[in-house]
């Protein structure tokens, strides 16, 4: 190479090497940011959830002690009418929907919190979740559960709960399914949770950005703040499938 | 002609990526089948070009139809990753075929060394990689450093945007020498080695199964 030639082409190469530093800068605090905005949209949405779920469970409190205690008490002062034939049937009609409310008022607030999950654990929580289903449905569910409790946070239960809680509600409301299988196992240090439905299925593509309802946008952030990995398959016709991978923390032993 | 042989080893640094992809291939999730297609035509392309230049002394016919398939399947993998994109990517397709048309065959022949496509294809890659790694940053939850996606896109850009800087040269033809020419393709070379080496790492990033994501 000619001497000017030499100096031109170690301009060149100076120009690429600031270019390549301002990319792998770029690069570099890209990666400094999103971490930070990541960590910060977690902290977002844990604070959000617990806020509601403190308020849900403030209210099914409420709820169960005041109203129900209320309605008991009334059913009770009506016991306390004298026997009249005149007003008989009155009476009883008007047990019996008090009856039909302090039911509504305990399923109401099982909803809002299961206590059971608190006392019993997440099983029997999701149990008795599908036995409360309107009709039918209880029969369409079906559940395999082959872990052991002990290693989930108790935290993590409600997030768990939550999420199969509206998984089925999808399933039931769109799916017009048969059947819907919940399967939960150990995999690794990990749990799987899968749920399963043979219904119409829908187009993912298209939901992605349709901003239609909350329910699979609560799914993802509960996921979101399991660290859950979630996997969805589905197509129009195919039924809907998802896969839940929930990292739980090292025992503590 | 040994001044060769560096730039030969440099630039089939892509066997490195392409045996990867090979040996992952049933790990490889379906929306990344065009870039893993772009890594083996390109390991094929190299290969021609060492054939071609000790036989018949040069690479340019080759070199130019590979940038053309290269192009085409990057809008088609850029498809595969944002599918609402759909209607640019088709845009700059078609004008991509239209100028690859006029510099080859009515401007130039396929048997000279092109430029202005391959500014133009540099420039559309860097374009639809910087709203690829904008969309990431905005939607993405998990860590961007092991994301297949994200380092294929920053290999995109120091790669196609040193590229469009150096065709500069080339496209205004300036009076400089051969020796000058061939030290600028070689720097281009170290850049393409380091840019495999990020292809290699990224197909080894690329996940079984995309995770769900909602875009609200
Ligand atoms: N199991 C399913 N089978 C068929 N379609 C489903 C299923 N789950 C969800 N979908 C579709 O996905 C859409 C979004 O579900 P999402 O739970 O976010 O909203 P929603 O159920 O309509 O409203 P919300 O949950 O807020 O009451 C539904 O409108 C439905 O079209
Ligand atoms: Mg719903």
């Amino acid at each position: 190479m000619h001497p000017e030639e030499t100096r031109i082409y170690i301009a060149v190469l100076t120009a690429g090497c600031i270019l390549g530093i301002l990319i792998i800068f770029l690069f570099v605090t890209i990666i400094r940011y999103h971490r930070r905005k990541v960590a910060l949209y977690l902290e977002k949405i844990l604070a959000d959830t617990q806020l509601m779920e403190q308020d849900r469970a403030r209210i099914a409190s409420d709820l169960h002690d005041d109203l129900g205690s209320s309605l008991s008490a009334i059913r009770l002062q009506l016991d306390l009418l004298p026997e009249d034939s005149r007003y008989i049937q009155t009476v009883t009609a008007a047990r019996r929907t008090i009856d039909d409310a302090i039911g509504k008022v305990k399923q109401i607030s099982k909803n809002m919190m299961p206590i059971t999950l608190k006392e019993q654990g997440l099983k029997e929580a999701v149990v008795e979740y599908i036995s409360m289903l309107p009709g039918n449905n209880k029969g369409k569910v079906q559940l395999e559960w082959n872990i052991h409790e002990q290693g989930i946070p108790q935290n993590h239960k409600i997030h768990i709960y939550r999420i199969i809680q509206e998984v089925l509600t999808n399933a039931l409301k769109h799916a017009q399914a048969g059947v819907i299988a919940i399967q939960m196992h150990h995999r690794n240090n990990m749990l799987e949770l899968s749920i399963t439905d043979n219904g119409v299925g829908f187009d993912k593509r298209v939901l992605k950005r349709s901003r239609k309802g909350l329910g699979l946008r609560n799914i993802t952030t509960r996921a979101d703040i399991l660290k859950a990995a979630v996997y969805l398959n589905t197509a129009p016709g195919k039924g809907v499938s998802y896969q839940f991978l929930i990292p739980l923390p090292p025992l503590l032993q | 002609m040994p001044g060769y042989t560096i730039d030969i080893i440099l630039n089939h640094s892509i066997t490195i990526a392409a045996v990867i992809g090979v040996v992952r291939f049933r790990k490889i999730h379906k929306d990344f089948y065009p870039f893993l297609l772009i890594v083996w035509l390109a390991f094929i392309n190299e290969s021609l070009s060492l054939a071609l230049i000790y036989t018949i002394g040069s690479n340019t016919v080759n070199a130019n139809i590979y940038v053309l398939a290269e192009y085409l399947l990057l809008m088609y993998q850029f498809y595969r990753w944002d599918g609402s994109t759909a209607k640019q990517l088709c845009f700059f397709a078609v004008l991509g075929i239209v100028i690859w048309a006029g510099d080859n065959m009515i401007f130039h022949t396929l048997q000279e060394n092109n430029s202005v496509f391959r500014i133009f294809y540099s420039f559309v890659i860097v374009f639809f990689s910087i709203d690829r790694i904008n969309s990431l940053i905005v939607w993405e939850k998990k860590s961007l450093q092991k994301n297949a996606v994200f380092l294929l896109c920053i290999a995109f850009l120091l790669y196609y945007g040193y590229k469009a800087f150096l065709e500069v040269f080339n496209m205004f033809n300036l009076p400089f020498s051969y020796p000058f020419y061939r030290s600028l393709w070689l720097s281009l070379s170290v850049v393409n080695c380091f840019v495999n080496i990020i292809y290699a790492s990224a197909i080894l990033c690329i996940p079984k199964k995309q995770e769900f994501i909602l875009l609200y």
